[in-house]
């Protein structure tokens, strides 16, 4: 983990739900890291939904 | 020459919109054969899921889950699955927002699909309310002056843990289920969108 300070970082952020939340603050933009974590998820399972090919039965070819 | 009942007629209403070979079809267009039509069943099957964890922590009171295990790990259903309805359901919203799923005279399946999201959110926001934790007591103090600032207050009191309770388990899990069931309904009515 030390070695990945960052993905321990959103580790720590997602999984000890009762710790204290950390937050992405820029100016105007402040976010959680367990809503970013989310939202970059969703983005990326979007994107493999669209690319990923779907499983067909073999008879239909 | 119409039935004589008026059971009759919504029978006969009922079968030539919805033939039972359109309301539970064995076959889909070959489009369907993608991943991003399966978001719309995924949203679905986590309600179910939701609707029967909400179930059992009604068993037992209001309270009861907090203080036992069983009623922990069933709070932790409920709260996960609804997690994972609104995981799916906006992916599912992203896929018809790209998709213009309202083509082909479906822009009532659209309507229906956005409302239930926005009534899913008040049921959600009803549901962190009812958590009787300092985080539920800080989301009532903080929507209290913006529904009030609205005019909404009146009618719908977020510090009325009561009324928030029932909104919760009663009223907007209704309106949500026949949304979706209204949704699922024209879905079948009009058919799958096809792609762009």
């Amino acid at each position: 983990m030390t070695a990945l300070p960052s993905l321990a970082g959103l580790l720590a952020a997602v999984v000890p739900l009762d710790g204290r939340p950390r937050y992405v603050h820029s100016g105007w933009f402040l976010i959680s890291v367990a809503n970013l974590v989310v939202i970059v998820a969703m983005l990326v399972v979007f994107a493999l939904a669209i690319l990923l090919p779907f499983p067909r039965d073999r008879e239909q070819g | 020459m119409s039935a004589p009942t008026w059971t009759g007629r919504v029978r006969a209403r009922g079968l030539a919109a919805f033939p039972p070979e359109r309301l539970l079809p064995d076959t889909q267009p070959a489009y369907v054969g993608s991943w991003i039509y399966v978001f719309g069943a995924l949203t679905l099957g986590a309600f179910l899921v939701v609707l029967a964890s909400g179930a059992v922590i009604a068993l037992a009171g209001p309270a009861w889950w907090h203080t036992s295990s069983a009623g922990r790990f069933f709070n932790s259903i409920h709260l996960w699955g609804t997690e994972l309805f609104f995981f799916f359901m906006v992916v599912h919203l992203w896929g018809k927002f790209f998709m213009a799923a309202w083509r082909g005279r479906r822009a009532l399946t659209w309507a229906t699909g956005a409302v239930s999201f926005l009534v899913s959110i008040a049921t959600a926001f009803t549901g962190y309310l009812t958590q009787q934790n300092f985080d539920s007591q800080w989301i009532g103090a903080q929507a209290k002056d913006g529904l009030n600032a609205a005019g909404i207050g009146a009618f719908f009191n977020v510090l009325n843990y009561g009324q928030m309770l029932l909104w919760h388990v009663v009223l907007l899990p209704l309106a949500v289920a026949l949304l979706i069931g209204g949704h699922i309904l024209l879905v079948r009515r009009r058919g799958v969108v096809p792609p762009l």
